[in-house]
């Protein structure tokens, strides 16, 4: 039998259009705005014209008073430009989480409520109480265009108390999230009836990258509203005064390595290695300047015989580069000027902000007493190469450096009784927010588990906000304004997010009124936040096999790998 | 060589064993020179003993209530077992019981003991014993995999005998692979050995291969590749069966406990102590 080749059409990046259509003249009526009009389209590629931008990666949107734009700490991936009408942009402390669509923030339950739960516990998987009392919001939740929207009922009353900046017509706004897939800094609302342009992540990257004008203007918002702060909150230059801040600002770079998309390529089987990782700085070069990695993650890569040995890893707000400026600085290093120990790859995806050296020698380094010096040389040593070698890689190649609380389970502990699935389900509606399987090293299995990650790409694209991050870092879902549309479950990388299937205390399954389909919601772990005690399945273990660690977390490792190496 | 904190937690149960038992011993001393009835005594203490290691079964079902990790409640109901074994011997006095009923009684707790210390045992080595077979297997499928080799086998069997009109590697698989394939197998020896049928198979495979043409020994090669991944299979029927149903020996034994135990105690006090 031969095999023949079958011929199909690879597909293109514009194949989905980020808005389903437009309506006649209004896409000339969006080239015409200032913004696009002051653009010199000649000096886009004719692969990626400003048009071709235009027409597949932005949509008009529009929104009537009371519809939520954006929310505070959400991870956006678009920006946008009011077109007309007016966006109020809610000012810290901003709205109540409630009325935004998110669970409120409560305190675990206490003795009571756990003795309760237990009474209360239904025979049948994932019921809800309000399958059939309807939507328990604050606001509601409407459609529009295909997209589904918290929408804020007396909105004049509920901004009565908030402080608030009102942005007209040409200005853009969410620019930051779109840049940097960062959570949003404040909630923006509409208070009349208003049109906005939606531009998607990547054609506002593509805007940025051929048009001067826009990069200045868009670097220009960013570093006036986001990086003064951002470097005030670091720890080495919370001492400086705000002058200094600000010259170390505005010459500040900001970079981005490897591809945003690095989830769908992980899907596709790739995993992440040193040789096919994108180069932030490499061994042996000068160092020009201090790098702070903003977004994603980085690997410490040291060259060894043949081949380069990842030392460690890098997240977000972690520095590299300042050992060797600190030590130049002193006199302690072998050339003049200083010199990278170790390279910086970008895994997967990595914003890196880039202070050069001589700002922070004559800003930070100047201004510091010996005992200082010497402490900094201590902090920003980099991690030897403690734990077990293949391990670090196989935690690099998988890129589980994301994680902040990863499920481990020891396999020569482990004696396979379930009972944490068990103690997981009895707290989650008898449906178990985790499989007991997934990649192994050894004996030390990576469970699929939600791990909380430091950059949570589930979070990205829910449209109503009912995917959040709590201030411990616990990512959860608000099963109340969850739609089921599966963004989350879709864009999470490690596939710890599932779909189930809804239904009321006496099993009746929920389906949706209109179409009769089953109402799905997203579930994942939550770390039993709702719990006293913590992470059920943790508890629940009776050999300590399973541990929610995190994985760049050297010293925890080495006890797990120690601990697993002793065992009998 | 153990972990530290693994051997510091076993000398610090250990020495809370050893302090428990003498101070049983001292308690039933002094009774005993107090003229009171030392057995009355070490059968309450027994009793206590007994119902503290309720506790741990009932710790493992209350998991939405925070009452610690059960891994801590684990040591306690290990350490309290073995305190129990030696308050029965002092309540005993040391001496096998006579009676049908406490005879009962006794290997009930006994059994409840030794069946303890057998899983126990079992879950020191055998996860360790199925970490080194490689790939995971939740226990729940390996029916479905087998059913699924066996399916395999036969086709290729079939399609062999249709190919080439010969019986050799039909004949092997009736006589030999088709009982190692046919459903999942326990085998004993594998839970103290490093015992495997396998070898035997592919020795009489390899026999059987000298008699078989070019296309039955490429079926054969097949054929061999699923009893290896069978016999991969059958490990982890056979250690995950055993750490998984150890359990219902366990509480087949302690289950009867509670009530013999409570039943005792209303005779002793119908018919012994008053």
């Amino acid at each position: 039998m031969s095999l023949t080749n079958i011929k199909i059409e690879r597909r293109q990046r514009w194949d989905k259009p980020f808005a389903e259509s437009w309506a006649e003249g209004e896409l000339e009526r969006v080239l015409d705005l200032p913004i696009f009009k002051s653009m010199d389209a000649e000096r886009f590629p004719s692969q990626l014209s400003l048009q071709g931008i235009v027409r597949n990666d932005t949509r008009l949107v529009h929104y009537e008073p009371g519809d939520i734009v954006a929310r505070e700490d959400d991870y956006g991936s678009s920006a946008f430009i009011v077109v007309s009408g007016e966006v109020t942009v809610v000012l810290p402390p901003g709205l109540p989480a409630d009325l935004l669509g998110r669970g409120v923030v409560s305190q675990p339950e206490g003795w009571w409520g756990a003795i309760k739960r237990i009474f209360n516990r239904s025979r049948f998987n994932e019921t809800r109480h309000y399958a059939k009392e309807g939507w328990d919001l604050k606001g509601d939740l409407r459609y529009q265009q295909g997209i589904a929207r918290v929408h804020i009922n007396n909105l004049e009353e509920q901004l009565a108390d908030c402080q608030l900046a009102l942005l007209g017509p040409g200005e853009l706004i969410g620019e930051v999230a779109a840049l940097t897939r960062s959570p949003r800094t404040a909630s923006m609302v509409v208070t009349q009836p208003s049109e906005l342009l939606e531009i998607r992540w990547q054609g506002f990257r593509d805007l940025r990258k051929y048009d001067d004008g826009f990069r200045t203007r868009v670097d220009d918002i960013y570093r006036e509203r986001n990086r003064v702060s951002y470097l005030k909150a670091l720890p080495f230059f919370s001492e400086l005064e705000d002058n200094q801040i600000e010259i170390i600002a505005e010459q500040t770079l900001l970079e981005s390595y490897g591809d945003l998309e690095w989830k769908a390529t992980r899907r596709k089987g790739a995993s992440s290695s040193v040789p096919s990782e994108p180069t932030i700085v490499e061994q042996g070069d000068y160092v020009d300047g201090l790098l702070i990695v903003l977004n994603g993650g980085a690997r410490i890569v040291g060259k060894h015989h043949a081949g380069q040995q990842t030392i460690g890893f890098s997240r977000s707000g972690d520095f590299f580069g300042m050992h060797e400026i600190v030590l130049s600085h002193q006199g302690q290093t072998e050339h003049e000027y200083p010199v990278h120990q170790y390279s910086l790859t970008a895994m997967g995806h990595a914003d890196v902000l880039r202070i050069p050296t001589d700002l922070i020698e004559s800003k930070l380094l100047e201004n510091l007493a010996s005992e200082q010096i010497q402490q900094l040389i201590k902090q920003s040593a980099y991690p030897r190469a403690s734990v077990d070698q293949g391990f670090q890689e196989f935690i690099g190649e998988h890129q589980y450096t994301n994680g902040r609380s990863t499920m481990v389970i020891d396999t020569s502990r482990c004696v396979r009784c379930d009972d944490c699935v068990t103690a997981c389900a009895r707290n989650h509606d008898n449906n178990p927010r985790f499989l007991r399987h997934g990649r192994q090293f050894s004996n030390l299995m990576v469970t699929n588990a939600c791990m909380h990650c430091v950059d949570p790409v589930c979070m990205v694209g829910c449209p109503t906000g009912a995917i959040s991050r709590r201030i411990d870092g616990e990512v959860v879902i608000n099963d109340e304004t969850c739609i089921g549309c599966s963004t989350c479950a879709t864009a999470c990388p490690y596939d710890n997010i599932r779909m189930v299937e809804i239904s009321d205390p006496a099993g009746n399954p929920a389906v949706d009124a209109k179409t009769n389909k089953p109402i799905v919601k997203a579930t994942k772990c939550d770390l039993c936040v709702d719990n006293k005690g913590g992470p059920a399945c943790e508890r629940a273990c009776p050999h300590d096999a399973l541990s929610r660690v995190d994985l760049t977390d050297t010293a925890t490792l080495n006890v797990l790998l120690r601990r697993a190496a002793n065992f009998l | 060589m153990l972990h530290s904190a693994t051997r510091k937690r076993r000398l610090i149960n250990a020495l809370l064993l050893l302090l428990s038992c003498l101070l049983a011993i001292f308690s039933i001393r002094v009774a005993e020179v107090s003229l009171a009835n030392p057995n009355e005594l070490s059968g309450w203490i027994l009793f206590t003993a007994v119902t503290v290691l309720l506790f741990y079964a009932a710790r493992k079902r209350l998991s939405t209530l925070p009452l610690g990790r059960v891994a801590h409640w684990l040591q306690v109901h290990i350490y309290t077992g073995l305190f129990c074994l030696f308050v029965f011997f002092i309540h005993t006095g040391w001496q096998w019981p006579n009676g049908w009923f406490e005879i009962g009684l006794t290997v009930s707790l006994i059994g409840t003991i030794i069946t303890g210390v057998v899983g126990l045992y079992w879950s020191r080595t055998l996860p360790t014993a199925l970490t080194r077979l490689g790939d995971e297997v939740l226990y729940e499928r390996i029916s479905g995999f087998c059913a699924g080799l066996r399916n395999e086998a036969e086709e290729i069997v079939l399609a062999a005998v249709e190919k080439t009109g010969s019986h050799a590697l039909s004949d092997f698989y009736t006589r030999f692979a088709h009982g190692a394939l046919s459903r999942p197998n326990f085998h004993w020896r594998r839970l103290y050995s490093n015992y495997s049928p396998l070898h035997r198979h592919e020795r009489k495979l390899m026999a059987a291969k000298r008699l078989m043409s070019s296309n039955e020994a490429t079926a054969a090669e097949r054929l061999q590749e699923l009893l290896q991944q069978k016999d991969l299979l059958d490990a982890h029927f056979t250690l995950q069966g055993a750490l998984k149903h150890w359990l219902f020996v366990h509480l087949a034994f302690s289950l009867p406990l509670i009530p013999l135990v409570l039943l005792h105690i209303i005779l002793v006090y119908s018919f012994g102590l008053a």
